[in-house]
């Protein structure tokens, strides 16, 4: 049982789901206000990873943030380090899988609170951004927190883009969907069963989770 | 407390395909109860959202004493937070994830320190009867005691206009009296002008004395409720 895949995995997740919550929430509310021109184009650009071949995403990102690229550049004079083929590499390939996920239920979730509601807030006195965090946002915060774990689980168990941007370096990019590949590949399946189960335990707790958390939404 | 000012309303909107019908209504309100008189559909909805600023009229000017809300010749607009007129939906529109006691102090101007916010909410609470019912999420409360509730959110705030948008409607005849009471009082002790929207002519006589009656976007008439809606 390898340890170290694992625990890797989980921290770029994490920070992946926490740099999807930040973008995903932002650009959900974007999509969700009706002042938004050409929403519907931009919704199906950002939905694009769900589709697209993990190769031609890797692709994107490499030239996005690339040793050659203004982000990437700017990256390596500020912290000495490239993204890629670094754990930050990982990190921004996750994100990209998990992205959607959030942009698509924040969307949906902020949609469906009642619009009646947060112009009552507006009449009593919130300003647009006040009505948007204490009113708007607390109502969708269930459908938000379901879209985060799918978002998560995405993260976690995210391959073609890690490899393609961050490689497979045992011991620092190398993530539990990395090494369970290079241990089947050696006839090692034995050290990869550790992984297997605790991912697919793990997928297996988030999708009942997100039920429930839909069922507990359609209820209030 | 502000001095006795009328609230001026100039409203005018093109029939849009939601709303099937052009508006072009003009009235005063003056400090106490304004009844605004019509049936479903005359366009009594409408001009209380272009009057709290959450619809933009075509033209038209919206006015309290000398304070501009609305100007179409200027271009002016006061977004809604900052007109302080308390609007009492029909579907009451009470936060469900925040209790009774949180709802109404919402409203309270955030300038005022926590604890007198707290203070103010439950006096208003106390006085309209649901102090009770403080701790509780709207969703457990009766139909009653959430009318009652977001009537203590509307009035908690000091509000400078006060608008009830068929508030009373789902309401029984011997609640709908006790409650008139309270809010005339209220309307009373502040002293602003506030609008109340009915289609229902029982309600009318029963809630006030003024009258605008409204009908297909247009003011037919403005005058005692006694008058205007026994002569047919």
């Amino acid at each position: 049982m390898q340890w170290a895949p694992l625990a890797l995995s989980f921290e770029v997740a994490i920070a992946a789901t926490a740099l999807a919550a930040v973008m995903g929430v932002l650009l959900g509310a974007l999509l969700a206000s009706r002042r938004f021109p050409a929403r519907d184009l931009f919704d199906a650009l950002f939905t694009l990873p769900m589709v697209l071949p993990p190769t031609v995403l890797g692709y994107y990102v490499l030239v996005s943030i690339g040793r050659s690229s203004a982000l990437g550049r700017a990256f390596e004079r500020v912290t000495g380090s490239s993204i890629v083929f670094t754990v930050f590499g990982a990190i921004v390939a996750a994100t990209v899988g998990s992205l959607p996920l959030v942009i698509k239920s924040a969307r949906a979730a902020l949609e469906s609170v009642d619009p009646a509601l947060v112009a009552a807030a507006r009449t009593l006195g919130a300003s647009p951004l006040r009505a948007f965090f204490t009113v708007k946002l607390p109502l969708a915060s269930s459908g938000i927190l379901a879209g985060l774990m799918l978002g998560f689980a995405r993260a976690l168990g995210d391959f073609g883009v890690t490899l393609m941007v961050a490689g497979d370096i045992p011991g620092e990019t190398q993530t539990a969907s990395l090494a369970i590949y290079d241990a089947i590949q050696s006839n090692q399946d034995a050290r990869a069963a550790g992984m297997i189960a605790v991912l697919t335990a793990l997928g297996a707790a988030v999708l009942y989770a997100v039920n429930r958390l839909t069922r507990l939404r359609n209820e209030r | 407390m502000s001095a006795e000012r009328a609230l001026a309303v100039r409203v005018q909107l093109a029939a849009t395909r939601q709303r099937g019908l052009a508006i072009d209504a003009a009235f005063d309100v003056p400090p106490g109860i304004t009844i605004l008189f019509g049936p479903s559909g005359a366009g009594k909805s409408t001009i209380l959202s272009a009057i709290a600023g959450l619809l933009r009229p075509d033209a038209g000017r919206v006015s309290l004493g000398d304070e501009v809300w609305f100007d179409a010749a200027s271009g002016k607009s006061l977004p809604p937070h900052l007109r302080k007129a308390s609007v009492v939906f029909q579907s009451l529109s009470l936060f469900p994830h925040l209790s009774a006691l949180d709802n109404v102090e919402y409203g309270i101007d955030r300038a005022v320190p926590r604890d007198q916010r707290r203070a103010r909410a439950l006096a208003m609470l106390a006085r309209i009867k649901v102090l009770h019912v403080a701790a509780r999420k709207p969703r457990t409360l009766s139909g009653g005691e959430a009318q009652r509730v977001a009537l203590a959110r509307a009035f908690a705030r000091d509000p400078k206009v006060v608008l009830l948008d068929e508030a009373f409607s789902a309401m029984d005849r011997a609640l709908r009296r006790s409650l008139h009471a309270e809010v005339s009082a209220l309307v009373g002790e502040l002293s602003v002008p506030c609008i109340q929207v009915t289609h229902d002519p029982e309600e009318a006589q029963t809630m006030g004395s003024r009258c605008v009656k409204l009908e297909a976007g247009r003011v037919l008439a403005v005058g005692p409720v006694a008058e205007l809606l026994l002569v047919r």
